[in-house]
């Protein structure tokens, strides 16, 4: 039996301005189980970080609807609903309101009033998780593009929500990083279900998805696995592997005609 | 322009608490016309070294030299307005400062902060926003209403219309989609080349490293740990080195295939292009 979808978004639409007809999102709907990454690739404007802000209520849409675990994100649900999704911007800045590292990670915690024990252990964990442990008396404006984010993302790791929106979440990490807290939140994902949402321009973090979404001027263009999506977007691009077997083939090499992940491609070449 | 480094420890202050250093006992030149990346682990002290260049982090100990003016710790007011006008700095998602009613505005901004008259100012903004590849149309527009791409242009234009002689740049490329940071990167590579601009790059991305930069500078723990040539840091490199530097993608995938077929390819390859004609070389394909 398939599980109850965590989310499903039906026929979401959205202007920024209703005096236009342009709309920034039209009729995107999709839905993501529990414990599925899901990547949202697409150009900038093309509607991804709109639909991210829909997701969360800070703007409601102009008709479409969202549900979050079976509830209907609304004026009335969407206070209780916050408590089930967490959002990590693009540019930290934009979320920083304690004068510690700690106190920042214990905000959102304070505002769902959870007892000052469980609190401080969630803030330790969450600390623990983005490797922040050891700077957690700083303050944040003194901390690096990097750490800044990795302060971000635990403050929702510390909410322990069901499913977490990642807008570009990990551009200003260094790779290094970048890997450290992708295989954290895949062991959430495995462990608790999480499900994660990931807008991302990395190629190479959205091959690894269980499926992705593509956006285009304001419209869900296709969502499926990675292979099938990097086989049918040729304006997309594409992961390494499959790039290099582009372009194998363009000087004429007798190489598959169909998407090869790295490993395939390794394989490929060394047979 | 020469950038040169003498012994420059550096650390944050805030009222009566000292951080630790953040920048300790560097030494550096980056000589005239050089494009140089610099690359570590967030918190290395990447940013606080583009900021010692202008001046808007000083040193505790040692001196910044900036072509011919000299950086202190006590941050004579003279020299740092000089070493402001001639090092122009692009910093992370720049887009954030755009405040003018117009795209022609906000990048006359600085000239006129610098002195000029609203009309040279003008002038200078329209020469910067032809340079990055603005379009004329675009000038008497909001800057908000440009998409992420065009606004990062705006930005930087207003960095370029003072015609700086050193150009610092923290992760330009973040968070713009493929397409926009291809071109972003290309108009800062050409800038270098056509302007004779010295240029230093703070990037994450190893594939912006080989295809852009001519040196690379490893910052860890706020020192240098390595400054050379691209080409020859990324060959040196091995994974037995304690800092853990990503090689851009071409090496890497070319590293795979080599420990698997037990065979060296012709070439080091830091680009696909390099790593398709190898391949092909090599016969394996």
């Amino acid at each position: 039996m398939k599980p109850t979808a965590i989310l499903e978004v039906k026929d979401l639409t959205f202007r920024y301005d209703l005096r236009k007809e342009e709309k920034t999102l039209s009729a995107v709907s999709f839905s993501a189980d529990p414990g599925e990454w899901i990547a949202v690739v697409g150009d900038n404007g093309s509607g991804k970080s709109t639909l991210s802000r829909l997701l969360v209520g800070l703007i409601d849409p102009e008709h479409g609807t969202i549900k979050i675990d079976g509830c209907v994100l609304g004026e009335q649900s969407k206070w209780s609903l916050r408590q089930q999704v967490g959002i990590v911007f693009q540019n930290p800045e934009n979320q920083f309101i304690g004068t510690t590292v700690q106190d920042d990670v214990a905000f959102g915690l304070e505002n769902v009033n959870i007892p000052f024990q469980e609190m401080k252990e969630r803030v330790e964990a969450a600390l623990k998780l983005v490797d922040m442990l050891e700077l957690r008396d700083k303050d944040p404006s003194q901390l690096s593009g990097g750490q800044k984010q990795r302060v971000a993302i635990a403050g929702i790791l510390a909410l322990q929500p069901k499913l977490i929106l990642l807008d570009e979440a990990f551009v200003m990490l260094d790779p290094q990083s970048r890997r450290g807290l992708f295989s954290v939140l895949q062991n959430l994902r495995k462990k608790q279900g999480i499900t994660i949402i990931s807008i991302t321009h990395d190629r190479n973090e959205a091959a690894l998805a269980d499926r992705i979404i593509v956006m285009e001027q304001g419209e869900l263009i296709q969502v499926d696995k990675p292979s099938s999506v990097f086989a049918k977007q040729e304006k997309l691009d594409a992961p390494f592997a499959e790039q290099l077997r582009r372009n194998l083939k363009s000087c004429g090499r007798n190489v598959p005609e169909t998407y090869m992940t790295e490993d395939e491609l390794v394989e490929w070449l060394c047979k | 322009m020469q950038i040169k480094f003498d012994h420059v420890t550096a650390d944050y202050q805030l009222g009566p608490i000292r951080s630790a250093n953040i920048i300790q006992d560097l030494d550096l030149l980056l000589p005239k016309h050089s494009f140089t990346a610099v690359i570590g682990h967030t918190g290395a002290g990447k940013s606080s070294l583009l900021k010692l260049i202008n001046g808007l982090l000083l040193p505790r100990e040692g001196n910044v030299v900036v072509g011919d003016t000299t950086i202190t710790r006590e941050g004579n007011k003279e020299s740092l307005k000089q070493v402001r006008k001639k090092v122009g700095m692009v910093f992370q998602f720049p887009e954030a400062q755009l405040f003018a009613q117009t795209v022609e505005e906000d990048i006359a901004y600085g000239p006129m902060n610098f002195g000029l008259s609203k009309e040279e100012a003008i002038k200078e903004a329209q020469a910067a926003a032809q340079l990055v590849g603005l379009d004329q149309d675009v000038l008497k527009k909001s800057p908000f209403s440009l998409s992420g791409g065009q606004q990062r242009r705006v930005a930087i234009a207003g960095i370029l219309a003072s015609n700086p002689e050193v150009l610092v740049l923290d992760e330009p490329g973040a968070g713009l989609d493929p397409e926009g940071k291809r071109e972003i990167m290309a108009l800062i590579k050409q800038l270098h080349e056509q302007k004779k601009i010295t240029t230093l790059l703070v990037t994450h991305d190893m594939d912006d490293v080989a295809l852009y930069a001519e040196d690379v500078l490893v910052m860890e723990k706020g020192s240098v740990v390595a400054h050379r040539k691209v080409r020859d840091f990324f060959e040196q490199l091995t994974e037995s080195m304690d800092w853990a530097i990503e090689l851009p993608e071409a090496r890497r995938f070319q590293l795979k295939i080599e420990a698997k077929t037990g065979r060296k390819l012709p070439i080091v390859c830091l680009t696909i292009e390099e790593l398709t004609s190898a391949l092909i070389e090599a016969e394996l394909v």
